[in-house]
Parts: structure tokens; sequence; C-alpha cells
């Protein structure tokens, strides 16, 4: 009975890790799109430095939580997330139109919690 | 490739802890729930020595999840004869005394050519020598011969037959066993006695030595390599 009462404990624990992730996952995604949201307000206000400087400390939060992401994230949606970054940061740098690099971005960091939810669509 | 490499022995090491800790039972005979883990497992496990895209926790996770659930499941079925029955079914009688128990072989989807060809496994060519042919749950026939048919043992013919008991390993492969060799209520001091007997320097030289309950040896020196 012994190692069954362990793999029943184990159990319950993986499945309490994955739901702590999960949320610790949602949590940095949706404040770095909050950084996003921010940037945007500022870019469409004509301030372009305090949206590259918005935009830029998003980038860096993102890039610190490498070793997280790559352990527990796959890694071609790291790369996509960190490839929208830099397209935003080139935008904003050049003074383009970077309205449609804000909306990838937040689409590539909104998919990457959203992929971990204990939804129906994502089970089946 | 060095990343491969790595992931292949985690996977590896991962793959040999849950199969020991599922037990003999995974090598022999499966039963229905640990087929399902044993091929489940596996493919699991290759997907992320495949794509190193892919965290390795995507296939530690699921093995370590397939183990507790093997491990519950095989409580289930020790403990719980409903249990059991739910998850493994139970055996099915197909022949009963030389007669074919035509709705179990229908039942099972056992045909006539797969039940001759177990009979011949067992050496038995006429179904009417088979008292019973019991299909168990993990896809095995037994077979049980009618009493005239089944082989004479010594209690019938009134022979009494020595018991020499249990053959036991002292030396393997030029290591020598202590555990064992006191099982057998021996010493070192009637080993090198033996040794001696046979020629035989020491215990490096010996393949294989082993000693019954009646003390007979069975002895095997080591070949010389070229």
């Amino acid at each position: 009975m012994k190692r069954e009462f362990v793999a029943v404990i184990i159990l319950i624990m993986l499945f309490a890790g994955t739901l702590c992730g999960t949320a610790y996952l949602t949590e940095k995604t949706d404040s770095l799109v909050e950084l996003v949201n921010y940037s945007e307000r500022a870019a469409s206000e004509g301030d372009l430095q305090k949206a590259l400087s918005i935009a830029g400390d998003a980038a860096k939060q993102w890039s610190d939580m490498n070793r997280y992401t790559h352990i527990f994230v796959r890694h071609s949606e790291v790369d996509a997330t960190a490839d929208a970054f830099f397209d935003l940061l080139s935008d904003l740098h050049n003074n383009d139109d970077a309205s449609g690099a804000y909306g990838k971005l937040r689409i590539h960091l909104n998919s990457i919690s959203g992929m971990e939810r204990m939804t129906f669509r994502n089970i089946f | 490739m060095t990343i491969i490499f790595i992931r292949t022995l985690i996977v590896f090491l991962a793959l040999l802890i849950s199969m020991r800790l599922m037990g003999k039972r995974q090598l022999g005979e499966l039963e229905l729930s640990e087929l399902v883990v044993a091929i489940l497992i596996s493919d699991l496990a290759a997907n992320p020595l495949q794509d190193i895209g892919i965290p390795l926790l995507n296939g530690l996770i699921p093995i370590i999840v397939l183990l507790c659930c093997e491990l519950i499941i095989s409580a289930i079925i020790t403990k719980s004869v409903a249990g059991r029955v739910l998850l493994c079914g139970r055996p099915s009688m197909l022949v009963e005394n030389g007669v074919i128990n035509q709705r179990e072989m229908h039942k099972n989807r056992f045909s006539l050519d797969e039940l001759t060809e177990e009979l011949r496994n067992l050496s038995i060519t006429d179904i009417s020598t088979v008292q019973y042919a019991v299909l168990e749950t993990d896809g095995s026939l037994n077979v049980v011969l009618i009493p005239s048919e089944r082989p004479v043992t010594a209690g019938q013919m009134n022979i009494q037959v020595e018991d020499t008991g249990y053959w036991t390993i002292v030396i393997n492969d030029g290591t020598l066993i202590e555990k064992n060799l006191k099982r057998v209520g021996r010493d070192e001091r009637w080993l090198q006695k033996e040794l001696s007997a046979r020629r035989v320097a020491g215990v490096k030289e010996v393949y294989l030595l082993m000693v019954d309950g009646a003390g007979n040896i069975f002895y095997c020196a080591k070949e010389a390599r070229e």
C-alpha cells in the first residue's frame, strides 16, 4: 500500500505543480502584455521614446525569464516571441508604424499562457 | 547533438527506473493496462529525443504520470476482485472435457487456427485429450490434460525420489557470492578445498559454480580468452 500511496501523492503534487506553473506563466505573460499595451498607448500619443523604453523593459523581462521558458515552454514559441519583441523594437527605433508588431507580440504572449490553461479546447 | 545524447541518457534512465518500479509483470505476460502503458511510454519518451525544441519535461512528466497510474491500477487489480474483473476481464474456458466452447471462442474472437496452434505449441494435437483449456486475461492459453494423458509422477509410481533442494549460484563469472555461500551452509575453507580438488587456483578462474541442497556441485571453468 505504501508504494501506491506514494504514487497518489506524486500524482497530486505533479498536478499541483503544473497548475502552479501555469499560474506563474499566466501572471508573467499578463504583466508583459500590460507593458506592451502601455507602450502602444505611448506610441499612439506620439511619444516614441517612451514607447521604446517601455517595450525595451518588457523585452528585458522576457529575456530574464529565458531559463524558465526554455525548460517549460516549447522552444519554437519562445523563439517566436523573442522575434516578435525584436520586430517591435526595430519598428519603434526606425519610427515605423508598429501597430502590426504590437498585435503580433500580444498574440504570441497570450498564446504561450493560453496553451497551458486547462480548457476544453486545449485538452481536446 | 550533445543535447540529444544527454537527453537520451536521461530518458533511458527514467524509463529503466519506471519499468523497474512497475515490476516483473511488465517484462512477462502483460495485462491490458500494462500493455497500454508499455506502448505509450516508449512513444512519449521518444518525442523530446527527436526534437530538442520540445522541453525534456514534456517527456519525463508523462512517464512519471504513467508510472503512478500503473502502480495505482496494479494495486486495484491485486486488492479488488471487482476491479480486476473490470480492468482485466475474466479467464475464459475454451475447451472443457474435450469439447470446444464455441460461444467463448466467438466471444473472445479466438479462431480455431489459433487454438490448434497454441495446443501444438504444447505438443497436443488431439483436442479430445484436453480436459480444460483456459484463455487467461493476459492472452495466454493454459491447458490441463485429462488424467489418463497426464505425465506420470514419482508419487503415482510409489517411487522415492531424493529431494536435492535448490541449486544456488556460488561463483558467477569469477565473482564469489558470499551470501549464497552462507545460504548453502558452506564456508571459504570448503570452497578452497573444492577448487583445489579441481586444480583451480582461485575464484577468478571459475565461470560457474553451483551447489544444491544435497551438496552436489556443478562446476564450469573459465575458458582461456584469445
